[in-house]
């Protein structure tokens, strides 16, 4: 057991470390870092905002000798509760650590500091040609350092994979203060065990991420948006099927239901059907006749299983038009009611129906308000529970009760993108048999055998 | 005290509105961002903080932009509840001594000339033999402009066209006069009967955001009787941030008294900002003769949260035959120059890192001319390129127009 007293001393060593200005404890400052895009809350004891990575294994030594704990926060934007000082001690806020250290255009690179906003990478990237293809719902605010924790994936997923796919290399502060360096430039790399994809992942059990670098890709030059609605999921589920099936890959292939699609109309106002049962936005990028091609293709799919109203963008400002309609989702389901939870189960595609239908069944029988959001090609569904009280959060986690065990029965995945923390912990049986539970909780006591990092997470 | 208590309780935390706030993107603390503010704010009301020293200093970190509202999913009036605690705070506490002499000054239009004129006099005659230069909020002395001869009152002509009632607000009377006068000329060339009035008062924002809303309540008073003493087509400003004053500020002001609440309900549709009337012009181009210079336009705040007057400033600049206009903003996202209210009195650290960042924005353009629509902004950027050392100039998009009327 570590202690969790930080007394005057420690909070002067501290500030050895990092300066007044950048160590934080009234209790003002503690509340704002008690937080994150979860419910539950809980308070550090100091806050420290690190700009070298140098800082953090003086930190972290100093943790080790005076046994007081360490969690990570990027923006504190997840939605699981992973950032929050479970069992208090000092928040490591990588806000201020956020410069670009290189750019390679000729091998397609990029190295940053692990506090970089991926919207703010990619401005810096305006002009090479290049881009990150890793596109969440949060990209304007999370963090490579949180993404990389949560192997954060997104809307492009699709085409693209997740964080996971474009890590080159990282560095971190091992739980004993020890700096390391892992991977190489290349893409291919079978030297040792793979500790870019260990770290990726690991929600900050394991080590504190302090530079990243990313695979960059050619940004392609053109963009096509087809918006279907459909009066029947099942129409729309199949639709997705077979453009799976296609062998065309589409960046996004998305989906909303109902509600979400009343929530956008009522707040957003641009035209969507208001009696269909989903959309399906669908977006192709590449050279130009590639997409013209693949467009041709996939609107005789979502032609042939029935759409109720069918629309293609002409142009640029046309496809970000449509795009409106996904993208107000999140937004104009949240304003029904002062929680929302969104959860973040996934399936094998081919399962994507039913998989809706109970779903949809679920919140009916338990009378909990619902907004179905996905990305659909991945099989990667967002149901959006709408509660205002404490009985409707209740109801919320008999729903998932009740669901997680087809999930899991089924082959899928009870978080595909979001991560456990706190929030999914509770689920994580229906998922991880003890055995592999154990072997996490033995490279975890191998990393940090004291239990310094990032401590109450989903492996206590 | 619900009402804000509401708000802050119905954050989701989802974040969107940390990168929108001009403020954390400068600090990168949550405490001063939205979230974080409302998440202050949630503490204080629930008793939770130990005293309201680090609320009160948060509070003030605030440019009053409203790009948190925008930005926000949920639509949550963020600035509306900084807003209502701030109110609650200068209940307790009063001004402090900066605000208690603006108060002196703008509360009544007799000290407000007299204090423009000494300061013209003064100021104007000293300002460039001063061996030293002082700072002046973000800005300096030397980076200050001078003073131009204050806007006089013009009465209707009565010559049949539609009647404009021009509030002019105070920097457009007394320091930007000529911007004051340009809006005249070219109101007039279009075609409007134009009035000025020397009783006008204050729109009193510099007061209202301090929380004093009492002490705004008589120069609110007497706008609404002005506004409502005849008949005008519309009451045209060259600053959106009086504008909001009328259009959000005032209600709450007389939120219990139904008289006057009335008259603002009525005078609202004829409310507008001048680039807002002038996009409608269809004739406007004919007016206009060639301007070969290269132009960019920066986003007040006000118009781009508060007003949605976006599309109408591009318009405008567009419309001019011969300009060559740069885009240094392809978001339309605002994106604050650092002034706000008092903003750079309180933290003229950050109002001047905002004020450069903008410089950058600006030379990247290549843009002979920057182009903006508020004056408070104007002062901002132009003493913020002086400082930089460029001569790129600064100009309100009214200027502009006045300079290539035919
Ligand atoms: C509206 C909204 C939309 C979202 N959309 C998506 C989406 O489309 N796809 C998706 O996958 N997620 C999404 N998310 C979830 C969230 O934004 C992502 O998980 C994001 O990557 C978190 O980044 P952050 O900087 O906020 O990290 P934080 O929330 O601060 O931290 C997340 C985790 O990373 C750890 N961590 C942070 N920095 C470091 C570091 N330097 N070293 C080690 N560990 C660290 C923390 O301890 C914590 O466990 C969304 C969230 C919201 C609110
Ligand atoms: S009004 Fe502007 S400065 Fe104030 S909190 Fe909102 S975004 Fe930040
Ligand atoms: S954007 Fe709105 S809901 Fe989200 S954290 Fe900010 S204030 Fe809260």
């Amino acid at each position: 057991m570590l202690t969790n007293q930080l007394n005057s001393k420690l909070i002067a060593l501290l500030e050895g470390i990092f300066g007044k200005e950048r160590v934080k404890t009234s209790k003002e400052e503690l509340i704002s870092y008690s937080y994150d895009g979860f419910i539950k809350e809980c308070l550090p004891e100091a806050v420290v905002f690190p700009l070298e990575t140098e800082e953090i294994g003086q930190l972290v030594k100093l943790a080790n000798e005076h046994r007081f704990y360490l969690t990570s926060r990027g923006s504190g934007t997840n939605l699981c509760g992973s950032s929050v000082p479970k069992k208090g001690g000092v928040v490591v806020c990588f806000t201020k650590m956020e410069k670009i250290l290189e750019i390679n255009t000729a091998d397609r690179y990029a190295v940053v500091q692990a506090g970089k906003i991926l919207e703010d990478l990619q401005k810096d990237l305006e002009g090479t040609g290049l881009f990150y293809p890793i596109d969440l719902g949060s990209s304007r605010i999370a963090t490579i350092g949180g993404a990389v924790a949560l192997n954060s994936g997104g809307m492009r997923a699709l085409k693209y994979g997740v964080t996971r796919d474009y890590i080159l290399g990282l560095k971190v502060v091992l739980p004993d203060g020890q700096v390391i360096k892992t991977g190489v430039l290349t893409k291919k790399n079978v030297v040792g065990y793979d500790l870019n994809s260990l770290f990726c992942g690991s929600e900050g059990t394991l080590g504190i991420v302090t530079e990243v670098t990313v695979k960059l890709m050619i940004k392609p030059k053109n963009t096509k948006v087809l918006l279907n609605h459909y009066q029947d999921i099942g129409n729309a589920c199949t639709a997705v099927n077979e453009i799976m099936a296609s062998g065309i890959i589409p960046t996004a292939l998305e989906l909303a239901d109902n509600l979400v699609i009343n929530a956008v109309e009522e707040y957003v106002k641009i035209g969507l059907k208001k009696d269909a049962a989903a959309f399906l936005l669908i977006e192709l990028t590449g050279d130009k006749e590639q997409v013209e091609r693949d467009s041709k293709v996939i609107e005789a799919i979502c032609k042939k299983n029935n759409p109720s109203r069918f629309e293609i963008s002409k142009s640029a400002e046309e496809s970000e038009k449509l795009w409106l309609a996904r993208k107000s989702g999140f937004g104009s389901m949240a304003r029904y009611k002062p929680v929302c939870i969104a959860e973040d189960v996934t399936v094998p595609v081919s399962r994507l129906a039913e998989t809706i239908t109970l779903i949809h069944e679920l919140a009916k029988k338990h009378g909990v308000l619902q907004g179905l959001l996905a990305h659909a090609g991945d099989g990667n569904l967002h149901p959006h529970f709408l509660l205002d009280s404490k009985e409707e959060e209740n109801k919320a986690d008999a729903i998932m009760d009740e669901l997680m065990p087809f999930i899991t029965g089924i082959g899928g995945t009870i978080s595909g993108e979001h991560g456990v923390g706190i929030g999914k912990k509770k689920f994580l049986h229906y998922q991880l048999e003890k055995s592999q539970l154990d072997l996490m909780r033995r490279i975890k006591k191998l990393f940090d055998p004291e239990g310094v990092l990032n401590p109450g997470s989903f492996l206590d | 005290m619900k009402e804000t208590a509401k708000i802050a309780d119905s954050c989701l935390k989802c974040g969107f509105c940390l990168n929108a706030c001009p403020v954390y993107k400068e600090l990168r603390e949550e405490i001063v961002s939205p979230r974080g503010k409302l998440r202050q704010i949630k503490a204080f009301t629930a008793g939770e903080l130990p005293s309201d020293k680090i609320i009160r200093k948060v509070l003030k970190n605030c440019l009053m932009c409203g790009s948190c509202f925008k930005n926000c999913p949920s639509s949550l009036a963020t600035p509306h509840a900084i807003q209502k605690l701030r109110e609650e705070l200068f209940g307790k506490y009063g001004h402090d001594f900066i605000k208690r002499g603006m108060k002196y000054v703008l509360s009544n239009n007799k000290t407000r000339a007299l204090s423009a004129l000494w300061a013209r006099i003064v100021y104007n005659n000293f300002r460039d033999s001063l061996p030293f230069d002082l700072p002046a909020g973000a800005l300096t002395v030397k980076n200050m402009p001078l003073l131009a001869q204050p806007l006089k009152a013009v009465d209707f002509k009565n010559n049949g066209n539609k009647k404009v009632f021009y509030f002019a607000g105070c920097v457009d009377k007394y320091v930007f006069g000529d911007t004051g006068r340009c809006a005249a000329r070219v109101l007039d060339k279009l075609g409007y009967d134009v009035m000025i009035s020397e009783d006008e008062k204050c729109c009193g924002i510099p007061l209202i955001i301090s929380g004093d809303i009492k002490a705004v309540k008589k120069n609110a008073e007497a706008n609404i009787e002005l506004l409502t003493r005849q008949y005008y087509d519309y009451i045209v400003f060259t600053c959106p941030t009086c504008l909001t004053a009328f259009k959000e500020k005032y209600y709450d002001i007389f939120k219990e008294d139904g008289v006057f609440k009335n008259k603002l309900a009525e005078l609202e549709p004829k409310l507008i900002e001048i680039t807002g009337l002038i996009a409608k012009e269809k004739k406007l181009p004919q007016l206009l003769g060639a301007a070969g210079v290269k132009v960019t336009y920066h986003d007040p705040c006000h118009m781009v949260n508060s007003l949605d007057t976006v599309k109408e400033p591009r318009e405008i600049i567009k419309a001019l035959p011969g300009v060559e206009y740069v885009e240094m903003n392809p978001e339309l996202a605002a994106s604050c120059c650092g002034s706000g209210g008092f903003y750079h009195v309180y933290f003229p650290e950050t109002a001047l890192k905002l004020g450069l960042k903008k410089v950058k924005n600006i030379k990247k353009t290549g843009a002979e001319i920057v182009l903006t629509a508020c004056p408070a902004c104007k002062l901002q950027i132009a003493g913020s390129l002086k400082r930089a050392g460029s001569d790129v100039k600064t100009m309100h998009i009214i200027e502009l127009l006045d300079r290539y009327l035919k």
